[in-house]
């Protein structure tokens, strides 16, 4: 990805919700960190997803499902489909699914060569 | 070298398009508007319906040995596993073949297509740009489209994987490359070609010939075509369009 | 960007222009190309809005009746507020087409594209479609759908757009105002400027509201680069699972 490109999309500030409404499912009031590396990159509509493994402070690996923009919207801020490869190292923040499960919604991505970028959530609406 | 003979049939415009309110120039014959649908069975199974494909010789997809094994097991699975089923879009050139009927507008410089099955639709620039690279994919691929003559001559690219090219398994992968060849040969008559390369499924490249017929039932429109999910969950087409 | 797009709001909404547009072989204006919401807060809300959990603040979009409020019968507001405490049923998080109007300003593009008796408007939004034939032809009978089964007329230079067939099972934003079923659409299209194109939809369905309204969004051209990118939702759809269930028939409010 060209640096020039992705700060000039993150700057148009577009709001991103069109498939469902982020506070049906995700809890902004449970924000989550999750530093891990990549098991799948699936680039896709209505919302990509982020398969990752995360390490526990016990050294036991949690595996998380992490949503984010649609394709469109990612690839407007120039997400390709490898911009994730499997074993990148990644940190997410991200909020936390209603129903507890392991998945969430990514508010950025801090991607492998420690560029940190809008993972074009539902929940931004206008920036 | 061209004859003279064939440089003056290139240049007539086609008797079809001589309609009484239709203007004088060549690319008249360039006028490929109107709802279609092709006739005949294709999307059935492109090997066992005669005569779709028109090359190789033989009417039996090239496939390398190991892709012929899994359309095998497409097959056998067919009746659960087709992604049609679940209501995907139905890529190219299976959308084509289906027993429904598209839509082809055109202006300026891009031709569109809509497709009754669940709305899908394909914008075919006519002016040059190039494709996406590699790094986005569609079910109906990316379609870039130029005019021989008066042969729309479509090349798409950047296929999803996941989706069949008919309802018996045949398949490919995203490194699938369909040129479509659009001509029409009489008002209500249109011969639909498309040959297919992907070199992770097949040996090389093979084409499939079919006729489209214009609808011209008065008032005809295309109707909403959406699926919703069953009490399962799952989604599915709406009875009416269910074969 | 966002002082710009405020902008360009305030001058849609206070001028009367006499903008003379660019015209097709037919005479009529050229509205090609792909627009996009002006006021993006509408999808969210058509109503005046703070800003709250996941939705950005913006102003009314209804400009009649006065008050930019919904003229909702009672008991019909009760069922809006109730969608938004269900927003799991929201059809759109379903893959649904967004129907008439709430499918002329989702926060991504749509084209249009006019082909001799047809306007086609082509949305990024679930792959969405409207086709409207400008050629006289009578509606569709009881036809029930998403988007609608639309007729065209021009009226000088403006689009006048009648919408029937919608099934009523639309809601009009992510806030969960519906218009049920039943609603008639009656849209408005003009260029006010070479990158504005003016929307109004005047909406009426007596057994929701006491009397019709309308919404007014401007649309606003989009970089000459741009693209429609494909939108398949179906296929990809992985939320379900994980939101409450839809006890409630996935309808405009009505249970």
């Amino acid at each position: 990805m060209k640096i020039g490109v992705l700060l000039l999309l993150a700057g148009c500030g577009l709001p991103l919700a069109a498939h469902h409404s982020f506070a049906a499912e995700f809890d902004d009031k449970q924000p989550v960190k999750l530093d891990g590396t990549v098991v799948k990159f699936d680039f896709m509509n209505p919302h990509s997803w982020i398969s990752m493994d995360v390490k526990n402070s016990d050294g036991t690996t949690v595996r998380w499902s992490v949503e984010t923009g649609s394709t469109n919207a990612l690839f407007r801020r120039g997400w390709r489909k490898e911009s994730l490869r499997p074993g990148d190292h990644i940190t997410i923040d991200a909020f936390r699914a209603k129903d507890g499960s392991n998945t969430a919604n990514a508010s950025s991505v801090k991607l492998p060569d420690g560029r940190q970028i809008s993972a074009a959530s539902s929940r931004d609406g206008t920036k | 070298m061209i004859r003279p003979a064939l440089a003056l049939l290139l240049v007539t415009v086609p008797a079809w398009a001589q309609a009484p309110s239709a203007a004088k120039s060549a690319k008249d014959a360039q006028d490929l508007r109107g709802i279609w649908q092709a006739k005949g069975n294709a999307y059935r199974n492109l090997e066992a319906e005669r005569g779709v494909i028109v090359d190789p010789a033989s009417g039996k997809i090239p496939y390398r040995a190991e892709a012929r094994s899994l359309a095998d097991r497409n097959f056998q699975a067919r009746t659960t596993a087709d992604p049609l089923l679940v209501c995907f879009q139905p890529g190219v050139p299976r959308a084509t073949l289906l027993p429904e009927p598209f839509q082809i507008f055109q202006h300026q410089d891009r031709v569109v297509i809509v497709y009754q099955h669940v709305h899908a639709y394909r914008v075919i620039f006519t002016d040059g740009r190039p494709h996406y690279d590699d790094g986005i994919e569609f079910y109906m691929g990316d379609s870039r489209g130029r005019w021989e003559g008066n042969t729309l001559v479509v090349d798409a690219t950047n296929f999803k994987p996941e989706n069949w090219l008919d309802a018996a398994g045949h398949f490919h992968s995203n490194k699938l490359h369909v040129v479509e060849r659009y001509t029409r040969t009489a008002p209500e008559v249109m011969r639909y070609e498309a040959t297919m390369e992907d070199p992770e499924v097949f040996q090389r490249p093979w084409t499939i010939r079919v006729q489209l017929a214009l609808h011209s039932e008065p008032n005809f429109q295309l109707i909403e075509h959406e699926c919703d999910r069953d009490a399962q969950g799952v989604y599915r087409h709406p009875p009416q369009f269910l074969k | 960007m966002r002082p710009a797009l405020l902008l360009i709001a305030a001058v849609c909404v206070s001028a009367q222009s006499a903008f003379t547009p660019p015209r097709l072989p037919d005479g009529h204006p050229d509205f090609g190309g792909i627009w996009m919401a002006a006021t993006l807060s509408a999808a969210f809300n058509v109503e005046e809005h703070a800003a709250s959990y996941g939705t950005p603040a913006g102003p009314s979009v209804i400009v009649d009746p006065p008050g930019g409020k919904l003229p909702y019968l009672p008991g019909m507001r009760e069922r809006a507020v109730d969608n938004d405490q269900h927003r799991e049923r929201d059809p759109v998080g379903q893959c649904h087409m967004h129907g008439v109007p709430r499918v002329m300003f989702p926060p991504f593009p749509l084209e249009i594209v006019q082909d001799g008796n047809y306007v086609v408007i082509l949305t990024e939004t679930e792959h969405g479609v409207r086709i409207i034939p400008t050629d006289g032809r009578p509606f569709l009978k009881n036809y029930s759908s998403w988007n609608g089964d639309s007729r065209g007329r021009w009226d000088g230079d403006t689009l006048v757009v009648d919408v029937r067939g919608l099934n009523g099972k639309g809601w009009l934003d992510q806030a969960g105002n519906f218009v049920g079923a039943g609603a008639r659409v009656v849209e408005r299209f003009r260029l006010t400027a070479k990158d504005i194109l003016e929307y109004e939809a005047t909406v009426e369905n007596p057994s929701v509201f006491s009397r019709p309204f309308t919404v007014r969004v401007p649309l606003r051209r989009r970089p000459a680069d741009v693209e429609l990118l494909e939108y398949g939702c179906i296929e990809g759809e992985r939320d379900a699972g994980h939101l409450p269930p839809v006890n409630a028939p996935l309808n405009g409010g009505q249970r």
